[in-house]
C-alpha cells in the first residue's frame, strides 16, 4: 500500500499510522529504497507483537515476484528479513501462539500428533525473524490480491503493471471474480472452463487466479464502502489482511496489520 | 459469386477507389446503427442480416472470394498498365489479356508488391474485405481497427502492443452505452448512481439538521436539552496516536453532529462513541453508548423489551418471533400435560412432572441499571439513521459466552449458532457490547471514586457499585500511566447468569436443574481468567461474585504465559513522554483500544467484536452436547414392569427386549452394571434351583 492512501482509504480498515509513523516512514523508505537500489517500496503491514509492533516494508526492482522484505520496530531503521525454505514456512502455519515482540525468541513446532510419542520426527525450531519472514510469505500467498486488469502479461511473459487500469466498473465491484491473487505461474485449467468463461477470459490480463475459487467458501468478506464508490476485502482465515478498491479516484491497495494469527474456527462463525 | 458481376467490376474498380470505398462504409456504418438499436427477437434476426447481405451485394462491390478476385485483378492489372504505361512496377508487364488465371497468380507470387495490380486497387479490395461487417455484432474490423489505433494515439499508453487486446476490448465496450433503456447494463448503473447519492442526501440531512440549532443570524442558539457528547474531533487525534481510525475526520464530523441530534431526539443524558463492528457482508455497526436521561421501567422475566415511549424503533421483528414460538411451546406442552392428567387418578397424576416455564433458571433482565444501564444506538454509516438495540438478557449475554460468530450485517436476521442462542443478531450484538464494555472499559485510578453516600452499605458487607467522578482527580503523569495498576474498569463485571447484580434465579418445581448450571463455572473461569476468587457458581442458588467494579487491570489474569491483558505503550518513539499519547489495547479483546493524554482518555473498540480463543492452539471449543434427558418412567409403574421381567428371565439376554415389546411401553433404561448383572445372575439361578426343587416336589407329590 503506498503511504498516501493511509490516512484516507484505509478508515473502512478501522486502522490507520500515526503522525509519527508516516513523517518517519516517509523519509526512511526513501532512503531504504536508495540504498537497496529498488525501483519501488511500499509499506507491506504492521504485525502486533505483544510488547511491540513490527513494521514491515518490501522493495522490488522489475520483477514484482522478486521481493526483499525489511522489518523495523521503529519506523526509521529497516532490517532485512532472513529468507526461509518451504519447510519453514509450513512450520509457521502451525504456530498459533502470539508474535512476543523478541526478534530472537524461538519457536519449538513439533508435529502435534507426534510429538506425543517419543521418538517423534525432528522438531523444527524458528526465531521470530525467521517466524515473521515466513508469515509474510504465508500471507502473500493466501490473501495478496491485486484487482483484476491491474496487471497484465507482456509479450515477454513477464508481469507489467497495467497503465490503462483506470479501476473496475460498478458492477464488476462487488464480485470476488474481479479480484485475483498475486502469485505468480498461474496456469489456467482450460478443460474445465465453461463456454462464457472462455468469452470473458482475456489472455493478457487474466493472468492470476480468481479469489472467489478459494475454498472454504466465505473465507473473503467484501463490502461496499462510501455508496458503493469503494470495496473492501478482508479474509477471515488471517484476520488483519485489509484490501481496498476504489473507484473515484482510482486506487486500490492492501494491507496486513494483525497480530499473526490464523484463525482457524472460521468455519463455525460465518 | 456470379462472374458476370466480377466481369462488371473493372472499369468501376480502375476509376477510383472512392467509389467502392464509400458504400461499404456505409454498410458498415448502417450494420453499426442497427446493432445500436434494441436488441431485435430471436426470429426476425436472420432477416435482418439477410437483409445485410443483400445490401451487400447490390453494391457495386468486388466480392471477397479469392479465385475471381484474382482472375479479376489480373485483368484489371493489364487494363490500368494499359491506360497507364509509366506504373509504378520496375518489371516489364506481362503479356497482355492472358487467359490462365492460374499463371497470373504465380507471376503474382513470384514478384509480390507488383503483382500486377496497382497498389491503391489492392488496398481498395483489401479494404474493403475489412469493412465488411460481421454476421453476428454488425461490426466491421476496419472501423474497428482504426478507433483502436485512434485510441492509442490520443492516448499514449506504455506498451500498447503488450496491452493490445485489452485495448481492442475496450473500444468494443465503449460502442455499447447504456443509453437506452433496455441495454444490458443500464439499470446497474442507474442504480449505482442512487446509492451514491442516497448516503449524500443523508449525510447532508444530518448537516442540515445541526444547522437547526441556529438562529437566523447564524449564531449557534442557547442549546437547550442538548447531552454532554465529547469532542469527538479531537478523540478522533487521539485515537490516530494509537493507530486506530474508527472513522475518517469528514465521517467523525457528520458523526458528531448527528449524535447531538440524536440526544436532543432522544432525551438522552450523555453519548459517546463505543466504537465499530465489522460485518461479513454489509457496511459495519457504527455504535454509540448513550446514557438515558429517565431510565425505562422493569420488564418481567424472559419479555422482549417493547418499544419506549420516546423510541419507536426498539425490539425487533425475529425476537418477539421467537418469544411467541416459544410461547406457543409452552402452552402446547402445558396443554398436552392437562390432556395426560385428564383422568389419572390424582395420586398417580401428582408424581407426573410439571413442565417447566420460562426455561432454566431465567432471571430478570435488567432495565436501567447494571448491564442496561446504557442504551446503545447502531447506525450504518456516518449520519445514517440511528437504530436503537434492545436490552441485553441476562439469559443471552450467558449463551453468547459460549458462541462464536461474526456478525452479518443484518439486524434483524435470526442467529443459528451451538448451543443455540435463539435471538436476532441486534441482541446478541448487544450482549457482545455489554460484555466488551465489561471487560474493556478502562479509566486512570483516581478519576472514579465510589459514592460516598453508598459506604454505607460497604461497612455492611456488601460490594459497592455506584461510582461517581472524583472531583479532586489530578491527572497522574504519563510514566505512572504507564502501569497497570494505574488502570481500572470502571464498567461492573457480569456475573456468569448475565447480570451485573446477583438475583437467584426462580426455584423450578422441587428439583433444581442441574444442566442449567453446570457450564457456569468453568465460563466464569474463561470470562476474566482466574482474576476472581468467587465461587463458580456451583452450588445451586450459591451466590455468584466477580471483581468489583473499579479493580485495577494489574489483577487480570494472563491470556497465556507471556501474555497480558493489557498491552501498554508510549505512541511516539522519538517525542518527550510528556507529549507523548499512553495506549493500552486488550488482548482478550483484539481491537479494544484506551489512549490516554494528559488529562484526556478515552476508550473505543474497532474490530469484529469477537473474543480471543485463549486455547493453546487456537482452537474454539464448543461446549459437548448435553447427556440425552432420560424418559421419564412412573416409579410406581417402574416397579410393576419389573416384577414381569424376572419371571421371563430364563431366556436370557433376548428376555428383557421381549418384555418391552409385550408391555408396549417404552422404558429407557441405564445399561445395568457388572454387579447388578452379577447379582441378577445369582438371583436367576438361585430361582431356577428353586423352581426345580419345587417340581421335584411336585412330581414327589405326584408319586
Amino acid at each position: 500500500m503506498e503511504l498516501c492512501d493511509i490516512p484516507t482509504l484505509t478508515s473502512a480498515g478501522g486502522f490507520t499510522l500515526n503522525i509519527e509513523e508516516r513523517a518517519a516512514l516517509s523519509a526512511s523508505l526513501a532512503i531504504l529504497r536508495d540504498s537497496e537500489r529498488f525501483h519501488h517500496v511500499r509499506l507491506w503491514g504492521k504485525v502486533l507483537a505483544v510488547s511491540r509492533m513490527y513494521l514491515v516494508a518490501v522493495g522490488w526492482s522489475d520483477d514484482y515476484f522478486r521481493r526483499k522484505y525489511f522489518y523495523s520496530m521503529d519506523a526509521s531503521t529497516w532490517l532485512l528479513l532472513p529468507e526461509v525454505t518451504t519447510e519453514e514456512v509450513k512450520a509457521t502455519r502451525k504456530i498459533s501462539q502470539r508474535f512476543t515482540g523478541d526478534i530472537a525468541f524461538e519457536y519449538t513446532v513439533g508435529d502435534e500428533v507426534a510429538s506425543e510419542t517419543p521418538d517423534s520426527s525432528p522438531k523444527t525450531v524458528l526465531n521470530e525473524e525467521k517466524r515473521l519472514s515466513a508469515f509474510i510469505r504465508l500471507i502473500n500467498n493466501d490473501c495478496e490480491i491485486v484487482p483484476r486488469g491491474a496487471f497484465y502479461k507482456d509479450a515477454m511473459n513477464s508481469v507489467q503493471l497495467n497503465p490503462s487500469f483506470v479501476g473496475l466498473s460498478r458492477p464488476e465491484l462487488p464480485h470476488l471474480e474481479s479480484y485475483f491473487h498475486f502469485r505468480p505461474d498461474w496456469h489456467p485449467n482450460t478443460a474445465l472452463m465453461t463456454t462464457a468463461d472462455r468469452d470473458r477470459r482475456q489472455d493478457t490480463i487474466d493472468i492470476f487466479e480468481s479469489v472467489s475459487s478459494d475454498r472454504p467458501r466465505g473465507v473473503w468478506s467484501i463490502n461496499l464502502e462510501s455508496g458503493a464508490q469503494q470495496s473492501v476485502l478482508r479474509n477471515l482465515e488471517w484476520p488483519g489482511y485489509f484490501f481496498f478498491h476504489s473507484t473515484q479516484p482510482s486506487r486500490w491497495g492492501g494491507m496486513y496489520v494483525g497480530t499473526g494469527q490464523r484463525n482457524i474456527n472460521f468455519g463455525y462463525m460465518l | 459469386m456470379d462472374p458476370d458481376f466480377t466481369a462488371d467490376a473493372p472499369p468501376a474498380a480502375a476509376t477510383s477507389s472512392k467509389p467502392s470505398s464509400k458504400p461499404a462504409s456505409k454498410t458498415g456504418s448502417k450494420a453499426g446503427s442497427a446493432s445500436a438499436l434494441p436488441p431485435l427477437p430471436a426470429t426476425t434476426e436472420p432477416s435482418d442480416a439477410q437483409q445485410q447481405q443483400q445490401s451487400a451485394q447490390s453494391q457495386p462491390q468486388p466480392p471477397a472470394q479469392p479465385a475471381p478476385a484474382s482472375k479479376a485483378s489480373s485483368r484489371r492489372a493489364s487494363n490500368s498498365q494499359l491506360a497507364k504505361p509509366a506504373s509504378p512496377s520496375p518489371s516489364p508487364s506481362p503479356a497482355p489479356a492472358s487467359g490462365s488465371a492460374q499463371r497470373q497468380q504465380e507471376q503474382g507470387q513470384d514478384r509480390p508488391g507488383s503483382a500486377g495490380l496497382p497498389e491503391d486497387t489492392e488496398l481498395a479490395l483489401a479494404r474493403a474485405f475489412l469493412q465488411e461487417s460481421s454476421d453476428a455484432s454488425g461490426l466491421n474490423l476496419y472501423d474497428h481497427l482504426s478507433s483502436v489505433i485512434l485510441r492509442i494515439l490520443e492516448q499514449r499508453p506504455k506498451n500498447a502492443a503488450d496491452i493490445f487486446e485489452q485495448l481492442s476490448g475496450e473500444v468494443k465496450r465503449s460502442r455499447f452505452p447504456a443509453d437506452e433503456s433496455n441495454t444490458p447494463g443500464a439499470f446497474r448503473q442507474a442504480k449505482d448512481l442512487s446509492e451514491a447519492v442516497e448516503l449524500a442526501k443523508a449525510q447532508i440531512k444530518a448537516v442540515q439538521d445541526a444547522g437547526q440549532n441556529r438562529t437566523t443570524d447564524g449564531q449557534p442558539k442557547e442549546e437547550e436539552g442538548v447531552g454532554e457528547i465529547p469532542d469527538m474531533l479531537d478523540l478522533v487525534n487521539l485515537f490516530e496516536w494509537a493507530g486506530v481510525a474508527p472513522l475518517s475526520a469528514p465521517e467523525t464530523y457528520i458523526l458528531s453532529l448527528s449524535l447531538r441530534h440524536l440526544t436532543t431526539t432522544k432525551s438522552l443524558k450523555s453519548v459517546r462513541l463505543f466504537g465499530k463492528i465489522f460485518t461479513l457482508a454489509s457496511n459495519p455497526y457504527i455504535v454509540a453508548e448513550c446514557e438515558p436521561a429517565n431510565p425505562p421501567p422493569e420488564l418481567e422475566p424472559g419479555a422482549v423489551p417493547q418499544d419506549d415511549s420516546n423510541d419507536p424503533i426498539a425490539g425487533f421483528a425475529v425476537d418477539a418471533e421467537i418469544a411467541k414460538e416459544k410461547k406457543e411451546r409452552e402452552e402446547l406442552v402445558a396443554k398436552m400435560f392437562e390432556e395426560a392428567v385428564e383422568g389419572v387418578p390424582e395420586e398417580m397424576g401428582k408424581s407426573i412432572p410439571k413442565p417447566k416455564k420460562g426455561g432454566f433458571g431465567e432471571v430478570k433482565a435488567e432495565r436501567g441499571v447494571g448491564v442496561n444501564k446504557y442504551v446503545y444506538y447502531v447506525c450504518r454509516f456516518a449520519g445514517g439513521p440511528w437504530i436503537r438495540l434492545p436490552d441485553a438478557l441476562p439469559e443471552k449475554i450467558h449463551t453468547s459466552r459460549k458462541v462464536l460468530k461474526y456478525f452479518s450485517g443484518d439486524l434483524n436476521k435470526k442467529l443459528v449458532t451451538y448451543p443455540a442462542i435463539e435471538c436476532s443478531e441486534a441482541q446478541y450484538l448487544r450482549c457482545q457490547i455489554a460484555r466488551i464494555a465489561a471487560s474493556t472499559v478502562l479509566s486512570p485510578q483516581g478519576y472514579y471514586m465510589f459514592d460516598p453516600e453508598e459506604e454505607a452499605a460497604l461497612e455492611e458487607g456488601g460490594q459497592p457499585t455506584s461510582i461517581i467522578v472524583n472531583p479532586e482527580y489530578r491527572p497522574a503523569p504519563a510514566a505512572e500511566l504507564l502501569q497497570t495498576s494505574a488502570w481500572v474498569h470502571h464498567v461492573p463485571y457480569i456475573l456468569p447468569q448475565g447480570r451485573v447484580n446477583w438475583e437467584a434465579p426462580p426455584k423450578i418445581g422441587g428439583k433444581e436443574p442441574a444442566e442449567g448450571e453446570e457450564g457456569e463455572g468453568e465460563e466464569k473461569e474463561e470470562e476474566e481468567g482466574g482474576s476472581e476468587a468467587g465461587d463458580g457458581g456451583s452450588g445451586v442458588g450459591g451466590r455468584e461474585s466477580g471483581p468489583g467494579v473499579l479493580t485495577p487491570v494489574a489483577e487480570e489474569a494472563e491470556l497465556a504465559p507471556g501474555v497480558p491483558a493489557f498491552t501498554i505503550r508510549v505512541c511516539s518513539t522519538y517525542h518527550t513522554l510528556k507529549y507523548t499519547p499512553i495506549h493500552l489495547c486488550s488482548n482478550r479483546w483484539p481491537g479494544a483500544h484506551t489512549v490516554a493524554y494528559q488529562d484526556r482518555f478515552a476508550n473505543v473498540y474497532v474490530g469484529d467484536g469477537i473474543k480471543m480463543v485463549t486455547d493453546a492452539h487456537g482452537y474454539h471449543i464448543p461446549e459437548p452436547v448435553p447427556d440425552c434427558a432420560m424418559e421419564w418412567v412412573d416409579k410406581d409403574k417402574k416397579e410393576e414392569d419389573e416384577q414381569p421381567e424376572e419371571k421371563e428371565e430364563d431366556e436370557g439376554e433376548g428376555g428383557e427386549k421381549k418384555v418391552k415389546e409385550n408391555l408396549g411401553v417404552l422404558v429407557e433404561q441405564v445399561e445395568p452394571t457388572l454387579e447388578q448383572e452379577k447379582a441378577l445372575e445369582e438371583e436367576k439361578a438361585a430361582k431356577e434351583a428353586e423352581k426345580e426343587e419345587a417340581e421335584a416336589e411336585g412330581k414327589e407329590d405326584d408319586e
